[in-house]
């Protein structure tokens, strides 16, 4: 009874692992990822966000692949898309501006990046944008940003880390007004013996 | 006769063995023994306890032709006023104070190239040295109650330039510290010469009318060195000329004491007392103090000079010698009123020395700042105040030591402390703490010791405070306290107990879950009891290797936050299997306590694979758009949804945002079937969906072509 417990128990784990492991992508396409808070991100780097923020993603696209005449090397990038896993749902990744700076600059062979290629030629260009409800939960949020050739391998990947952090508190409205009528009050006061001072 | 006097109080130890052997001649005589033991009894040793000084350099004046270097320091008063003198070939006596300052002697002197020498001060201020003219000379600071109520310099009366004394701290003359008196030595004979017919006779001065010839002794050779407030005088008598085995010609010098009313031919009757020797034949007499101790040296059998003490008040006058086991010579060169004697010993070198009867011979550079050495005490004075030689840097000065009270520790709150757990404030109180005081912890655990001052706040003279660190007190094994002061010396130690303190639960790990595959760049522990060793663990089931599950079973690198928060990071190889993980808190003495599952899981990966748009009725009709997802990551979006136009997009927000749409199909897991309004144009477009499931949001987008 015990055996049969030990190999049920043994196949389940064995199960469990070749389910559960990861399939290794071969990724030609270096994604390097700034923002314009937090600079460049290097590993580890935790991106500080507020519910309500949106945040631009800059980026540098590079395809490290041997530089080849033949243009064996050259990639076809075909589609991106992101995930984001955390503590809430909405928080969403929208990819528009990569297709505007990156994969539109030549309409002629779209998604095209030749070996040793670098986009953009120089400095950084918004490559997607994270959006943070304002109902958005705080917390630790895993992205990943990814480009697919037409077969659905990974070129490239960016992961990230953003840190949704609770809003601070803000004075009450109420506190607000308070200080706008004392204001006022002092202003309408001090107008008034102005006025005294100069009909006198 | 007179009464119990403060200072005799001051040495009742030695006191008591006399009360019964006095001699009357001396007129001291008036310690009864129930007197003595009752002072016995309070225990008062004053400056014994003395154990650490402050250190006050003084600094000579600024003389015309005199080079500014501190030639000999001669006496101390009990006000800490000093006598030295300074110069290199033209000497100049002067004054100092810590008050004042500095300042020249105006003694006598015929030309500027002149020196005159300082020997001796008052508590009276009485200053006494040599002039110019080679004369004895007294310079008044100021009308005192005294028998000599002049301001300014005072005539010594006898024969004019009869006092010659020679150089050498100490000797030649000295005044008395209350009463003025002032005694020293000459020739009677040759008044005008120093030492010429070689006979020579200690002399005192009662007051500024009268003078003591106080005899040479049957070889014609004495001379005073000391004189106390009772008129007794202590100096040397040459008492012997003999012919050793050598046939080389020797003499004798014993110390003496003398009372100025028994001046005269030496051992008469009426009461002159021999110092004997340590078996030597020479003696040196330095100071008597008021209860008629007499500090010196003397020379031993064996032809080593070593400090002693004589007290000529037993039945036969005893000298004891300080420094019995040195193999070096020793001079003690000062004893005040409470019976502690300073003055230099050679043992490693020249150092100055400390003695009193109850804590024997101390070692003066035990007692001084840090970076401070003294290498002879000349005087001390009844308030413990030493007149010293020192060292700094290797710069040699003179100082006045001055004794500071010693700091005491009485409290410790808390006195016991968890392990490994942060303590603030923790507070010690006391007494007589300064600014500069630190606590210091010392604790010795299994394979090392802890030594360290921590940063303290002074708070008062009787508490500072400091925080223990969390990752200071590691070990459970008790810790000493003490309060270190750079000036005032350690005080005792008081013991601060080390539990273990309480094994570590957890409140919560986040981010949880977390992705496979994933790097966490700050996971966070939330609990209690948490130490500065404490260590964030990781467990998990990674395999099977056959015959047994392997594991990750490991100690991540862990950040203290606080006793209720860690913090790790954890590297994506780490996270490669998602399955349920173990997050547990190490405690340093105590173990694991319960842990809570960390859950790693999988995340879907999506993407557009197709895109097929028709238009459904030709052209300018409904598009019909069928979107096919590929899925490359470790987890299906089962529940995936799209609700709002907003999350399919076509060139996103440059066009097309909010374009209608129907949704005609989902098929979970691998597209979506949706008509757009006939009105979308042909021609190149970017097609982007937006979909969440359950734990978060993928987003999908291809450029397609729209018919």
């Amino acid at each position: 009874m015990r055996a049969m417990l030990f190999r049920l128990l043994k196949a389940m784990v064995l199960t469990t692992l070749l389910c559960t492991v990861r399939t290794a992508h071969a990724q030609a396409i270096t994604v390097d990822l700034s923002t314009l808070a937090q600079g460049s991100l290097l590993p580890g780097t935790v991106i500080d966000a507020l519910p309500g923020d949106s945040i631009n993603f800059f980026g540098v696209l590079t395809n490290t692949l041997p530089a080849n005449p033949s243009g064996a090397n050259d990639l076809i990038m075909d589609s991106v898309g992101g995930n984001i896993l955390g503590p809430s749902s909405d928080v969403t990744l929208d990819p528009t501006d990569y297709y505007t700076n990156f994969f539109l600059f030549d309409p002629a062979n779209p998604g095209l990046i030749q070996a040793q290629q670098r986009i953009p030629v120089s400095g950084t260009a918004t490559i997607f944008t994270v959006t943070v409800p304002s109902t958005t939960a705080p917390g630790t949020y895993f992205g990943t940003f990814d480009i697919y050739d037409s077969n659905a391998a990974i070129l490239g990947e960016a992961p990230f880390t953003l840190q949704v952090n609770a809003p601070a508190n803000t004075p009450e409205p109420s506190a607000g007004v308070f200080l706008l009528c004392s204001a006022s009050s002092l202003f309408l006061v001090m107008r008034r013996k102005k006025r005294a001072y100069h009909t006198r | 006769m007179r009464g119990v006097s403060e200072n005799k109080v001051k040495q009742i130890p030695a006191l008591i063995t006399r009360a019964f052997h006095k001699r009357s001649s001396l007129a001291l005589k008036g310690l009864s023994v129930a007197g003595a033991l009752l002072l016995l009894l309070s225990g008062n040793t004053p400056h014994a306890n003395a154990q650490h000084y402050g250190v006050t350099i003084v600094t000579p004046p600024a003389i015309q032709f005199v080079s500014p270097v501190i030639f000999f320091a001669a006496d101390m008063n009990n006000n800490g006023d000093v006598i030295a003198t300074t110069g290199n070939n033209i000497y100049r006596a002067f004054g100092w104070s810590a008050n004042s300052g500095s300042v020249e002697l105006p003694f006598d002197r015929p030309f500027n190239f002149s020196s005159t020498y300082g020997y001796g001060v008052s508590d009276v201020g009485d200053y006494v040295g040599e002039d110019g003219y080679s004369r004895p000379a007294v310079y008044r600071s100021g009308t005192q109650s005294n028998n000599i109520l002049v301001t300014g310099l005072i005539p010594l009366p006898g024969f004019p330039g009869t006092v010659a004394p020679y150089f050498g701290q100490g000797q030649g003359l000295a005044v008395s510290g209350t009463t003025g008196l002032v005694a020293g030595w000459g020739s009677p004979v040759d008044p005008g010469a120093i030492s010429s017919s070689g006979a020579k006779h200690a002399y005192a001065w009662p007051s500024n009318s009268t003078f003591v010839d106080m005899g040479g002794g049957p070889f014609g050779f004495s001379i005073a060195y000391s004189v106390n407030s009772h008129n007794n005088v202590a100096g040397i008598v040459q008492t012997a000329q003999f012919q050793d085995v050598n046939g080389i010609t020797r003499t004798r010098n014993n110390g003496f004491v003398q009372s100025i009313l028994d001046f005269g031919v030496f051992f008469a009757a009426s009461g002159k007392i021999l110092l004997p020797t340590l078996g030597g034949d020479s003696c040196f007499v330095a100071q008597i103090n008021d209860s008629d101790l007499v500090a010196g040296s003397t020379q031993t059998a064996s032809g080593l000079t070593h400090a002693c003490l004589w007290d000529p008040d037993q039945f036969l006058p005893v000298v004891t010698d300080l420094t019995p086991l040195d193999s070096t010579p020793s001079y003690a060169h000062s004893i005040n009123n409470g019976g502690v004697v300073v003055g230099q010993r050679t043992v490693n070198g020249a150092r100055g020395f400390l003695w009193d009867s109850v804590h024997g011979m101390q070692d003066l550079n035990t007692m001084l700042p840090a970076g401070w050495s003294c290498y002879d005490a000349i005087k001390i004075n009844d308030n413990g105040q030493i007149l010293a030689n020192c060292v700094f840097n290797g710069i040699f000065s003179v100082v006045v030591l001055t004794p500071q009270p010693t700091p005491t520790l009485s409290g410790l709150n808390p006195s016991t402390v968890a392990g490994a757990t942060a303590v603030s404030p923790f507070t010690v109180t006391g007494t007589n703490f300064t600014a500069s005081s630190k606590i210091h912890v010392h604790q010795i655990f299994p394979g090392g010791t802890l030594d360290q001052d921590l940063a303290t706040t002074f708070d008062s003279p009787t508490q500072l405070h400091t925080s223990i660190l969390a990752n200071l007190l590691t070990h459970t094994d008790n810790v000493a306290v003490t309060v270190l002061d750079p000036v005032r010396g350690p005080t005792g130690g008081l013991t601060l107990t080390v539990t273990q303190g309480a094994i570590p639960t957890l409140a919560g790990v986040t981010p949880n879950p977390v992705p496979v595959g994933t790097a966490v760049p700050k996971l966070t522990v939330t609990g209690t009891n948490f130490k500065a060793a404490s260590k964030i663990h990781l467990y998990q089931i990674t395999g099977f290797n056959g015959s047994d599950f392997t594991f990750i079973n490991l100690d991540l690198p862990t950040t203290y936050d606080s006793a209720n928060q860690l913090h790790t990071s954890i590297p994506a190889n780490l996270l490669s299997l998602y399955s349920g993980a173990y997050i547990t808190v190490i405690d340093p003495v105590l173990g694991a306590g319960p842990g809570l599952s960390l859950s790693v899981v999988g995340v879907p990966k999506i993407s557009i694979s197709s895109v097929v748009a028709t238009r459904i009725a030709g052209p300018g009709s409904s598009l019909s758009v069928l979107i096919t997802f590929a899925n490359t990551g470790t987890a299906d979006a089962l529940n995936a949804t799209v609700s709002a136009a907003s999350q399919l997009k076509l060139n996103g927000v440059n066009t097309t945002t909010g374009t209608p749409f129907t949704i005609d199909a989902i098929y979970t897991g691998q597209g979506i079937l949706v008509t757009f309004p006939g009105s979308i144009l042909p021609g190149n477009r970017v097609l982007s969906l937006t979909m969440s499931y359950d734990g978060g949001s993928f987003t999908a987008s291809k450029l397609v072509v729209i018919p």
